[in-house]
């Protein structure tokens, strides 16, 4: 393995420094391997510290060590590194963060912390698409002037990414980011105007930038979670409550919160006690109704002839919430 | 950069996790928050909520600085996995919730409640390195903590550990209030250390009985008040073994009993590192869990917030009300008590000789030699209220309750070793353990307020609370009734029942009830 010499002079004048750091680090983090650990330091750390240097060659030093330290923690975790149990975060800081050696350089301490935890973040939670963040981020990420924005778009393009429990948040950033970052990052094509997009997606949860507000109502619009023996969390078939403008579900004597709109849903631990209080709430819209398998809202008309016997229905402004006893998934239903 | 250090890990947030209610926020700030800490937008110790950071410290001790394996303060949030090891039938627990470990955890909550807790167990087990930690947790640099500390020895007089009058003005001086006293740094602490404090000589212990017992010291007619403290100290014995018996007031100052449980060898490699790398953990506390001396005083403000519900407490005045009880100590029934015997020096045996008719072996009162004092009970209730506090709780759980109890009436509650209890089979270890035994009486104690059904049926309950509502506009005819009420109530009591403790102070709340309406009625006659 060759090292670049910005790396390998940074690293050569503080030797005993860096080795005394791994060796700090490996008396707490037992599965930090020398071999994984040097071998991240010989490729991203290397290809980080080489982009740094064609922008600005008195930044080097200072990324190096916080990528080194940065380094420690994902290695020794197995978050990063030959042996990593996600490969989300190798991928980030190759394709990610040299493409953005600028702001790197200006604030190493917060871009390389935040694009790792980023993808940690969405690594961690089920149903999301890390892939897509790093997509987005590569293309844009060269595009944002300064580090604020750089980690706006970030937070945005998660939401985009699936992790729909920042929906509020990610609404409100459109409206403090650069309008062609926002039209871009949401692949709102559709749109011309910034306030009509936020407007819309405010409003409307099953809203689809691309296409614009020309949802039919009574759409299957996603079907979220899954039985725990194909990677899912439901022991048993859930049922479902409405809570404001989420859902709780319930599995066995297992709780969680939903959150869901058109770019993905997120569960988050709920407990019993929330779900009956819930439940006790539950109110369907008055319009809505199912007779014999027909689900009727607004002279709108859907099937439910193939879900076997309904276990659960909740409603909010937006959504029908569906649960059968012959799936471990519940069946989204735009009422928008 | 500093390097990093394994020793300043302190636990993430939250440390005791509790289920998040419905109206949750969720902040997309949370993307960047994750396994790689970055150093500007690392929290700001200053915004962690006490509790919060006293759990932090807790987990940095235990974790980090005092190998303490004993996870003894059990709680379950399902019913707990046990296995029956060995010929005796050991009970092992692997308990369901988050446990701790007495040895910190009491310590700890003796730094945040600013009370007294005394560490006993053999030398060498950690009880002056856990002091010492407390005393630097409260912001002191290690230097002044070891400083200040004061090592009990046969030869200590009152000069050493309160100070000296200054010499040129004890030649000088025409009156006694001319004569400055140079105070000895370590009573403005507030933190005070007072290792082996069972060597220290009599007289001296009763100096020292002051500033712990009233908050100052006094020499020569001169007074030096000192600042509300956490007191810490050690002892290789708490069954005054030490150089010198311990003076009985100064043991009953002492609020809490922690025992330096042994060392798992099985740990050995972390003492190696520790050799290795030359490092002392009280020299590393990390500056998040320091508190300063606002914080102390906002933490002791937020554990008096902490509420006791009605049947925890009620539960607690049941326990209490077994112990003092003793039908054959007096005539009088208000001096029916074992603190009448204990003051008349008649021998305990003489007592118990006497005692006919109770079930000796089920009344939890024949275990003791004694009851529950009142500075008990307060100590019973501050503490109860400060582990709710430490597990991020606003409302005391029974479970608080039990787990802090046996700690408090460590040295409080004497046993009666020869009381039946203790030769009924598989009872005969609690006469070693009192932990155990505390533990167990107050388990007993519930189980029969459960049987009684006092949760749902307590006459005297009714009647108090009635009586709490207030004499004001009460007519005669009413305040009659429940005269007749209350005496009736004594009435069926009184025929055939035997009388227990929690009976005997049932009866003498209702004596008390009686009295008051009593006087009301006498008044409202003369209006």
């Amino acid at each position: 393995m060759t090292i670049g010499p910005a790396l390998a002079s940074v690293l050569r004048s503080g030797r005993s420094d860096f080795n005394a750091r791994f060796e700090a680090t490996r008396r707490n983090l037992r599965d930090l391997q020398p071999e994984s650990f040097l071998e991240f330091v010989g490729t991203r750390i290397d290809e980080l510290a080489t982009a740094v240097n064609s922008v600005s060659h008195d930044s080097v030093a200072e990324t190096t060590m916080v990528a080194y330290d940065a380094a420690l923690e994902l290695v020794g975790q197995n978050l990063a590194g030959p042996s990593a149990r996600m490969k989300v975060i190798d991928e980030g800081w190759r394709r990610v963060l040299t493409k953005v050696p600028h702001l790197v350089a200006s604030a190493p301490d917060q871009i390389i912390p935040a694009v790792s935890n980023a993808l940690y973040h969405l690594a961690s939670v089920q149903g999301t698409r890390p892939s897509q963040w790093i997509d987005k981020m590569e293309s844009l990420g060269p595009q944002c002037d300064t580090v604020e924005t750089f980690l706006k778009l970030g937070q945005l393009v998660a939401w985009r990414a699936g992790l729909a429990h920042f929906r509020d948040d990610g609404i409100s950033l459109t409206e403090e980011l650069p309008p062609r970052l926002v039209f871009e990052a949401l692949d709102a094509s559709a749109y011309k105007d910034l306030s009509e997009l936020s407007s819309d997606l405010r409003h409307n949860p099953w809203l689809e930038p691309g296409k614009g507000a020309t949802n039919e109502p009574l759409t299957i619009v996603s079907q979220v979670g899954a039985f725990r023996g194909f990677g899912g969390l439901f022991l048993k078939p859930p049922i479902v409550a409405a809570l404001g403008e989420h859902f709780l579900a319930k599995s066995d004597n297992d709780c969680w919160l939903i959150t869901a709109d058109r770019f993905g849903a997120t569960f988050h631990r709920s407990t019993l006690k929330e779900f009956e209080g819930a439940g006790l709430q539950m109110q369907l819209p008055p319009e809505l109704s199912i007779k014999s398998s027909i689900l009727e809202f607004g002279g709108h008309r859907l099937d439910l002839s193939d879900f076997g016997d309904l276990t659960s229905a909740a409603a909010n402004n937006s959504t029908l919430a569906l649960t059968s006893a012959l799936s471990h998934s519940i069946t989204l239903v735009a009422l928008l | 950069m500093p390097l990093l250090n394994i020793f300043q890990r302190v636990s993430q947030s939250p440390t005791n996790p509790h289920p998040t209610p419905g109206s949750r926020k969720f902040d997309v700030a949370d993307l960047y928050t994750g396994p790689v800490t970055s150093q500007t937008t690392a929290s700001d110790p200053a915004a962690t909520p006490l509790d919060e950071k006293l759990r932090q410290a807790y987990f940095w001790i235990v974790n980090t600085a005092i190998i303490s394996t004993h996870y003894d303060v059990e709680y379950n949030e399902a019913p707990p996995q046990s296995f029956i090891l060995g010929d005796s039938k050991s009970r092992l627990t692997l308990p369901s919730g988050q446990s701790y470990s007495s040895f910190v955890l009491m310590p700890l909550l003796t730094f945040a409640t600013r009370r007294k807790c005394l560490f006993v167990g053999g030398p060498g087990r950690g009880k002056t390195a856990s002091a010492i930690l407390m005393g630097v947790l409260a912001g002191y640099s290690i230097r002044d903590v070891r400083r200040a500390m004061q090592h009990g020895h046969p030869q200590m007089t009152i000069a050493d550990l309160l100070g000296n009058p200054l010499p040129a003005d004890l030649v000088n001086a025409q009156r006694i209030e001319d004569i400055r006293i140079s105070w000895r740094q370590w009573l403005g602490m507030r933190v005070k250390i007072i290792d082996e404090y069972n060597r220290i000589p009599t007289r001296t212990q009763s100096a020292l009985l002051t500033v712990m017992g009233d908050n100052y010291a006094e020499i020569l007619n001169h007074i030096y008040e000192c600042p509300e403290s956490a007191w810490f100290l050690t002892a290789n014995d708490d069954q005054g073994g030490g150089t010198y018996q311990v003076i009985e007031a100064l043991r009953d100052r002492i609020d809490i009993i922690v025992q330096a449980l042994a060392f798992n060898p099985r740990f050995l490699a972390d003492l190696l590192t520790r050799i290795e790398e030359n490092l002392r953990p009280e020299e590393v506390v990390p500056r998040q869990i320091v508190f300063n001396e606002a914080q102390i005083d906002q933490m002791q403000l937020e554990i008096r917030s902490i509420t006791v519900p009605v049947d925890v407490r009620r539960r607690l005045e049941f326990f209490a009300s077994q112990f003092e009880f003793c039908e054959v100590a007096g005539d009088q029934f208000e001096y029916k008590t074992k603190d009448t015997a204990r003051l008349t020096g008649i021998e305990w045996h003489m007592i118990t000789a006497q005692d006919t008719g109770r079930d000796r072996l089920k009344d939890l009162g024949c275990q003791t030699k004694n009851g529950i004092s009142v500075r008990a009970l307060m100590t019973l209730l501050i503490y109860a209220k400060a582990l709710a506090y430490f597990r991020g709780n606003r409302t005391v759980e029974l479970e608080d309750l039990r787990q802090v109890l046996p700690f408090i009436l460590h040295d409080k509650l004497t046993p009666d070793t020869d009381a039946p209890f203790f030769d009924a089979p598989g009872n005969a270890v609690f006469r070693s353990d009192q932990v155990g035994w505390l533990r167990k009486v107050f388990d007993l104690s519930c189980a029969d307020y459960d049987r009684l059904n006092l949760d749902r049926e307590d006459p005297v309950d009714q009647l108090a609370q009635e009586f709490a509502q207030g004499l004001d506009g009460l007519g005669e005819s009413e305040t009659r009734n429940r005269l007749v009420r209350i005496e009736r109530l004594i009435n069926e009591w009184s025929k055939g029942k035997k009388l227990y403790g929690h009976l005997y102070d049932d009866l003498l709340e209702l004596k008390y009830l009686h009295q008051r309406y009593t006087n009301y009625l006498r008044w409202l006659k003369t209006q």
